[in-house]
C-alpha cells in the first residue's frame, strides 16, 4: 500500500484531497507544515510526500524540497490549490515528481495517479541509489583520459573525470517576461562565458540545456586547477558581469564539483548514458545548491591542494556524501 | 603598421572628388598642413580651376607623405556625420575606406575617435595611435607590493624572484586582456596605462582581478613565509604622451596615482579617485566603500572579503 503524506495548513486543500484520504488503495496522512520536520525525523519517510505551496515563493519551495530530500523523502509532489506557480516545470527541475494546480486537484487527485508518480520517481532515482550514490569511490582503479588529451577519448569507454555542474540563477517569472531574442542572447552569452572560463583548465562543456549543464575535466592527480577555475568564477563575477554581459546586472550562477566516472560519449550523443555520477552531479546542482554558491564533495575536498581548504565550509550532507561550500565574497 | 595600399588611395581620391570642391578639400587639408597651396603642388596656373580628381589625387598623396592620411580620414568621418562650415557632405566609399584601414590591422576606437592598432595583431606602447607631446586623457593603475624590503630580507632570493615574476605575470595578464599597457615595472610593482574604450573601468577591473589572483596565489602557490599583499590605485587625467619612462613618472596624473596608492590605500586593497569612480558601471562602483583621506578628500576602496 502506498504511504502518502500530505503537508498543508489550508482547509480548502484538505477538502480537495479528501478522496485520497478515504481511499483504501493508499494510506494517507495529513499534517501541518510545522509538524513535518519532527514527523520525518521520527518515522520512516512516506512513499510520496505532497507539499501544499500556497503562499510560498520558489526560494521557499527549494528550501523545503531540499530538507525533504535530506530527510529521505525521495518522491515529492507539489499541491498548488491557487495555481500560483507560473512555471511548474521549474519544480521538476528542483526535483519534484508531481504537480497539481487548482483544476487538477479538483478533478484528478486519485490513487491511480500515485502509481504513475512512483514509477516516474523510481525511474529517475534508481541509478543513484545503489551501490554507492555518486559513483564508485575507487577512482584509482578507473582509466583516465590518456594524457588528458580529448582527441584520445573513445566513445563508449569509461573514464574518470571531475564534473562541474553550472546553472544560471534566474528569477521565477523572468523567462516568461523575456522576449525570445533576449532569451537566446542570454543563453548564448552564458554558454560562451562558461566555455571560455573552463578551456584553460582543459574543461569541455559536455551536456548543456538552455541555461546550464555539466562540464568535464579529465581527472588528474590533484583537483586544484578545477577548483581554482570554479573559485575564479565566483570571485570575478562582478568583472564578468560587466565585461561579458551587456545587461547591467550581476550575473549569478550555482556550481557543484564532484569526481567520478562515466561512459564517455561525444557532446550531443549523451542521451543514452546511465551514470551514477552524472545523476549525482545533477541532483547536487539542482536539488541542493543555492543560488550564487559553489559546492564541492568530500572527494574534491580531499583531492585539492590543502591551501584551498580554508576557502570552504562544511554543509549538510547530500545523498550520503559530505558537502562543502565556498565562502562567499561579501 | 602596414602601408596604405593603392586601392585605399584610389577610394579616398574618388570619395573626395565626388563629394566636395577643391576649395573645401584644401580647407580640410590645411587643418593638418598649414598654408597648403594646391596650385603650387599641382603646378596648375592660378587662373585655371583645378579639376576635382586632380585636386583630390594631389591632396591624398601629400597627406600620405606628411603622415596625416589617417587623421584626414577621421576628419572625413566627422564631416560626413556633422558637415563642414554649416554644410552637409555625403561622402561616398567610406565603408570601403574604413574596411581598407581595418585590413591595415587598425581599428576605430569610438570612445577616442581615433584609429589604433588591433590588439589581436599588435601591442605597442602607444596603441599605434598616441603621438609624442600630444595631450590625451588616460587612466593609470599603480601596483606596489607591500613590505618589499622585509620580503627580500627574510626570504631566499629564489623564492622572492619567483613571487615577483608571478606578480608581474598576473599583472600583465589582467592589464593586456583589457588592452592596457604596462608602462613601467620595477620588479615589485609598476604602472599600467589605459586609453581605449571605458579606460577607467578597464583599469579598475584589472586592479580587482589582480587582487583576486593574489588571494588564490597565496592559498596554494606562494613560496614565502608570509602571504604577499599589494596596494593598488587607479586615477585618470591629462597626460602629454611620452615614450620616456622618467617623463611618464613625472607627469602630474601619474604622480597623483602613485600618491593615492602610497598614502590612501590599505595593504591588500585598491583605492580609486572620485573622477574614476564616477565613470564606473553601477555594479562595479557599488563594490567600493567611501573613505576620507588625511587630505580630507574622498576616496573609494575595494578589498576582497569572504564570509567568515
Amino acid at each position: 500500500m502506498i504511504q502518502v503524506l500530505i503537508v498543508t495548513d489550508e482547509t480548502t486543500t484538505l477538502r480537495m484531497v479528501d478522496p485520497l484520504v478515504k481511499s483504501r488503495i493508499c494510506k494517507t496522512e495529513t499534517i501541518g507544515l510545522s509538524q513535518v520536520s519532527p514527523r520525518l525525523k521520527n518515522a520512516s519517510p512516506p512513499d510520496i510526500l505532497y507539499l501544499d505551496v500556497t503562499g510560498m515563493d520558489l526560494k521557499d519551495i527549494r528550501k523545503r524540497l531540499r530538507a525533504f530530500f535530506q530527510a529521505g523523502a525521495v518522491t515529492v509532489g507539489i499541491l498548488d490549490p491557487r495555481s500560483g506557480i507560473d512555471d511548474p516545470a521549474e519544480l521538476f527541475h528542483l526535483g519534484a515528481s508531481d504537480y497539481l494546480g487548482k483544476q487538477l486537484l479538483k478533478e484528478n487527485f486519485k490513487p491511480a495517479r500515485l502509481k504513475r508518480v512512483m514509477e516516474y520517481s523510481e525511474a529517475f532515482m534508481e541509478d543513484c541509489e545503489d551501490p554507492s550514490p555518486g559513483g564508485s569511490d575507487n577512482l584509482a582503479a578507473r582509466p583516465t583520459l590518456p594524457g588528458g588529451n580529448w582527441d584520445r577519448a573513445e566513445p563508449g569507454t569509461c573514464y574518470a573525470f571531475t564534473f562541474l555542474f553550472v546553472e544560471m540563477d534566474l528569477p521565477q517569472d523572468w523567462k516568461k517576461k523575456a522576449g525570445a531574442a533576449h532569451l537566446k542572447k542570454v543563453k548564448e552569452l552564458f554558454h560562451n562565458h562558461i566555455k571560455r572560463a573552463v578551456e584553460p583548465s582543459n574543461g569541455r562543456i559536455w551536456m548543456w540545456n538552455e541555461f546550464g549543464g555539466v562540464v568535464l575535466f579529465p581527472l588528474v592527480d590533484d583537483s586544484s586547477r578545477v577548483v581554482q577555475t570554479a573559485a575564479r568564477l565566483i570571485l570575478n563575477r562582478i568583472l564578468h558581469s560587466v565585461e561579458e554581459f551587456p545587461f547591467k546586472t550581476v550575473i549569478s550562477y550555482r556550481m557543484a564539483l564532484h569526481t567520478g566516472e562515466t561512459v564517455f560519449h561525444k557532446r550531443g550523443e549523451t542521451g543514452t548514458i546511465v551514470s551514477d555520477t552524472v545523476n549525482f552531479i545533477f541532483h547536487l546542482g539542482q536539488k541542493f545548491a543555492e543560488p550564487g554558491q559553489l559546492y564541492i564533495t568530500r572527494e574534491i575536498f580531499d583531492g585539492m591542494h590543502p591551501g584551498f581548504r580554508s576557502l570552504f565550509v562544511p554543509e549538510d550532507s547530500f545523498e550520503n556524501r559530505e558537502i562543502f561550500r565556498m565562502r562567499s565574497p561579501r | 603598421m602596414k602601408r596604405i595600399g593603392s586601392a585605399l588611395i584610389s577610394y579616398t581620391v574618388r570619395a573626395l572628388a565626388q563629394s566636395m570642391s577643391p576649395k573645401v578639400m584644401v580647407d580640410l587639408t590645411r587643418k593638418f598642413i598649414p598654408g597648403y597651396d594646391l596650385y603650387a603642388r599641382t603646378g596648375f596656373p592660378s587662373s585655371i580651376a583645378i579639376p576635382n580628381k586632380d585636386a583630390a589625387r594631389q591632396i591624398v598623396t601629400d597627406l600620405q607623405k606628411s603622415g596625416h592620411y589617417l587623421d584626414f580620414i577621421l576628419l572625413l568621418v566627422e564631416v560626413g556625420e556633422k558637415g563642414h562650415m554649416g554644410r552637409k557632405y555625403a561622402i561616398p566609399y567610406m565603408r570601403e575606406i574604413l574596411g581598407g584601414i581595418f585590413d591595415m590591422d587598425l581599428i576605430y576606437d569610438q570612445a577616442n575617435k581615433i584609429f589604433m592598432e588591433n590588439p589581436d595583431v599588435n601591442k605597442t606602447r602607444n596603441w599605434g595611435a598616441l603621438k609624442v607631446g600630444e595631450p590625451y586623457t588616460l587612466a593609470f593603475l599603480r601596483i606596489d607590493i607591500v613590505g618589499n624590503s622585509g620580503i627580500v630580507r627574510t626570504n631566499p632570493a629564489a623564492a622572492v624572484s619567483e613571487v615577483y615574476d608571478s606578480l608581474r605575470a598576473m599583472t600583465y595578464r589582467a592589464v593586456e586582456h583589457r588592452n592596457g599597457r604596462i608602462w613601467g615595472w620595477d620588479g615589485d610593482g609598476g604602472v599600467a596605462a589605459f586609453f581605449v574604450g571605458n579606460r577607467n573601468q578597464s583599469a579598475v577591473l584589472a586592479g580587482m582581478e589582480i587582487l583576486h589572483e593574489i588571494y588564490l596565489y597565496n592559498l596554494i602557490s606562494c613560496p614565502l613565509k608570509e602571504p604577499i599583499a599589494i596596494r593598488a590605485a587607479v586615477h585618470s587625467g591629462a597626460f602629454d604622451y611620452t615614450p620616456d619612462e622618467e617623463d611618464m613618472r613625472a607627469s602630474e596624473t601619474v604622480k597623483r596615482t602613485v600618491h593615492i596608492e602610497h598614502k590612501h590605500t590599505r595593504p591588500g586593497s585598491l583605492t580609486i579617485s572620485p573622477v574614476v569612480k564616477y565613470m564606473l558601471d553601477h555594479i562595479v562602483s557599488s563594490e567600493f566603500s567611501t573613505t576620507t583621506g588625511d587630505d580630507q578628500l574622498e576616496y573609494y576602496n575595494y578589498s576582497l572579503e569572504l564570509e567568515k
